[in-house]
């Protein structure tokens, strides 16, 4: 599999239908981030009936006999799928370059919380440029800190719940009643900063409305880098041998880009 | 003689097609009449009606007086006079309700063992419901039931063990009621159980032992009995969902009583339980079809219900792990320790309370963060591209 890496891919640049894209995400990052919704969404649907059981709806969705057991059975294989691709995960941020180097583009640093002021500040007008954003932005590091919290709760209480039994070798199971109650509202909180938050950044947001397609393809128009990753975006043309360097300054009708700006 | 006298009535009786001055049909099969108890023991017909004992000018013209079984069936008559049946005909002359014949026949009676008999056991049920099945005769008659309550026999288990298995040992009409000393509901009420432990012998102990059997037999009238929570002519098996003590319905039946506002300051039941279990994950579950969780039953027992302060008692905190290991095998002392029925989160698990509380509020400042950031974004993006095409619009002109 291994071949020598294009000029072009050293830089996460790709080709696609004449034109340059950066490649945010690898093939491989976004086989996670699949593999990590479909869990999501399977477990949302098979756990959250049991929080309200007694609204119309759930009544209709169990009415089926057996279907009830058939819950319980997708859930667990749901949730062995997120332990997978978490433990993966993390193998993948300790020893893979790519993975490494954006687990380090992860860790917090004061602009995170100056940038939400600025951003804030900018859209009440009283700033006149957005924050300069690297590659990951303050939102972006906040889903992904909630996406790891949520998933380490959620499979820690799980696996307690899912094993009562031994569980309580462990500790009373009048614990095991209080992690009851935290498995429910963390899936709550998990549920409501989905489908508010990352479903507005990555959705409704009218700058991507309806959908950023990076999640599909990995690729991001290199305007929409600029825009959004402008920290990022300087460092990459900075670095760029000059040949690459000037066909983006002709697909970007942007001739000073680069060094020449130095 | 014997045989004489009696060909004597058949030569005009065995006609199918005699008729009487009123226009009743006098026909008596005497071949049907031989194969009966009393042909087979060669009694002749004076033997009952003996109104006829001493007449010589035949044929007799007046209807004869209604036979007295009791001649020679004393004691069974006996006892029926003074049951529900017997008493309207003694005290109001009220002949409808069910005498000898309506029951045994006339003419071609055969004994209880024999299949034809209208009381063996596979059609005694028929027989009893030619007047309680009849929902015309329901209201004529003080006591008699509602007919469609009656003929829900059929669909319980033991009416279906009689019809669909064949088992003419299940209980029918009189396995409860008896048979000739049919006594009203007032006095029979209090006999159940020990009528129900006729066959279920060992389920009666057990019903004893427990707080439910103790309180019966100090005649408490509270106190339920076999039919308060399996029901009457229709009981059905608990692994029937239509059964009143099926595992989806058992809590609703415990109920009746336990959530009960007069009974629960009558005897100090505590409240509550009822919301507390359907809160509990084997409340939620088994609402949603997962008939294996555990029921009032699985915990509390069956039939020896005890409290838990006794040291028998399923729910005694020595016995707890055992009875949660039923289902969850190899649990422990530590599984049973924290309440179940969780009244008060506040007070019965305090941990849990403030963790709610704790995500309550972090769920909502978050939640409304998000919304706020996002409104201000909105109204921001519209600012601009306003802003935008304000700018835009200028140049054109």
């Amino acid at each position: 599999m291994s071949k020598s890496r294009t000029p072009l891919e050293t830089f996460r640049l790709v080709e696609h239908e004449g034109r340059l894209y950066y490649l945010r995400f690898s093939k491989t990052q976004r086989i996670q981030h699949i593999i990590l919704f479909v869990c999501f969404f399977l477990l949302i649907v098979t756990g959250m009936p049991l929080l309200f059981p007694d609204t119309w709806l759930v009544q209709t969705m169990f009415r089926l006999e057996g279907s009830f057991t058939i819950r319980g059975i997708i859930h667990r294989i749901a949730a062995f799928g997120l332990l997978c691709v978490s433990v993966y995960h993390i193998f993948y941020c300790l020893f893979s370059p790519r993975g490494n180097r954006d687990l380090r583009e992860m860790i917090l640093s004061k602009h995170d919380l100056v940038d939400h002021f600025r951003i804030l500040l900018y859209n009440l007008g009283k700033r006149p440029e957005p924050p300069k954003y690297e590659r990951f932005n303050f939102i972006e590091k906040f889903e992904y800190y909630a996406v790891v919290w949520g998933s380490g709760i959620m499979l820690a209480t799980g696996a307690a719940l899912w094993f009562p039994v031994h569980a309580t070798i462990l500790f009373p199971r009048w614990v095991l009643d209080i992690i009851r109650v935290i498995h429910g509202f963390e899936a709550i909180l998990a549920f409501l900063a989905i489908i508010i938050w990352h479903m507005y950044n990555v959705h409704l947001n009218p700058e991507v409305f309806p959908m950023n397609r990076v999640w599909l393809d990995g690729r991001m128009s290199l305007e929409f880098f600029r825009h959004h990753h402008r920290l990022e975006f300087d460092r990459l043309v900075d670095k760029l041998p000059p040949e690459i360097l000037e066909r983006v300054r002709k697909q970007m009708n942007s001739p000073k880009l680069g060094r020449h700006a130095e | 003689m014997l045989a004489q006298e009696n060909e004597l009535c058949f030569e005009c009786h065995n006609d199918p097609e005699a008729l009487g001055n009123t226009g009743d049909s006098l026909y008596v099969d005497s071949e049907r009449y031989a194969a009966s108890i009393h042909g087979r023991m060669e009694m002749e017909c004076i033997g009952c009606h003996q109104d006829l004992a001493d007449f010589e000018d035949w044929p007799h013209s007046e209807r004869l007086e209604k036979v007295d079984c009791g001649m020679c069936h004393d004691d069974r008559v006996d006892d029926w006079e003074a049951s529900v049946h017997g008493l309207p005909a003694r005290d109001k002359n009220d002949l409808d309700a069910a005498s000898c014949a309506d029951c045994h026949g006339s003419h071609y009676i055969l004994p209880g063992d024999e299949p034809a008999s209208m009381i063996y056991p596979s059609n005694l049920p028929y027989t009893c419901l030619s007047c309680h099945g009849d929902s015309k005769l329901e209201g004529k008659h003080e006591g008699m039931g509602r007919a469609e309550k009656v003929v829900s026999y059929f669909h319980s288990v033991h009416g279906q063990a009689l019809e669909k298995s064949g088992l003419i040992i299940s209980a029918t009409c009189s396995s409860c009621h008896g048979s000739h000393s049919i006594r009203p509901l007032t006095e029979f009420d209090l006999d159940i159980p020990r009528i129900c432990g006729n066959c279920h012998a060992p389920i009666y102990t057990d019903y004893l032992q427990g707080v439910h059997g103790t309180a019966y037999l100090e005649a408490n009238p509270d106190v339920p009995i076999c039919t308060d929570c399996h029901g009457e002519h229709n009981i059905l098996g608990p692994d029937d969902p239509k059964s009143e003590v099926s595992p989806k319905q058992l809590s609703v039946v415990c109920s009746r009583c336990h959530e009960d506002m007069t009974l629960s300051r009558r005897y100090g039941l505590p409240l509550g339980r009822l919301d507390s279990y359907l809160n509990s994950y084997h409340g939620v579950a088994i609402e949603l079809g997962d008939l294996r969780v555990a029921n009032c039953a699985s915990c509390h027992d069956f039939h020896d219900i005890r409290p838990s302060s006794d040291p028998g008692s399923s729910i005694h905190p020595d016995n707890l792990a055992k009875t949660c290991g039923e289902c969850h095998p190899n649990a422990g002392g530590n599984f049973a320790l924290g309440k179940i029925h969780i009244q008060d989160e506040r007070e019965d698990n305090m941990g849990a309370w403030l963790v709610k509380k704790a995500y309550l509020v972090f769920i909502f400042g978050l939640v409304g963060g998000f919304i706020a950031f996002i409104t201000v974004d909105l109204f921001a993006h519209r600012r601009r591209k306003m802003a935008r095409l304000e700018e835009s619009g200028e140049e054109d002109k």
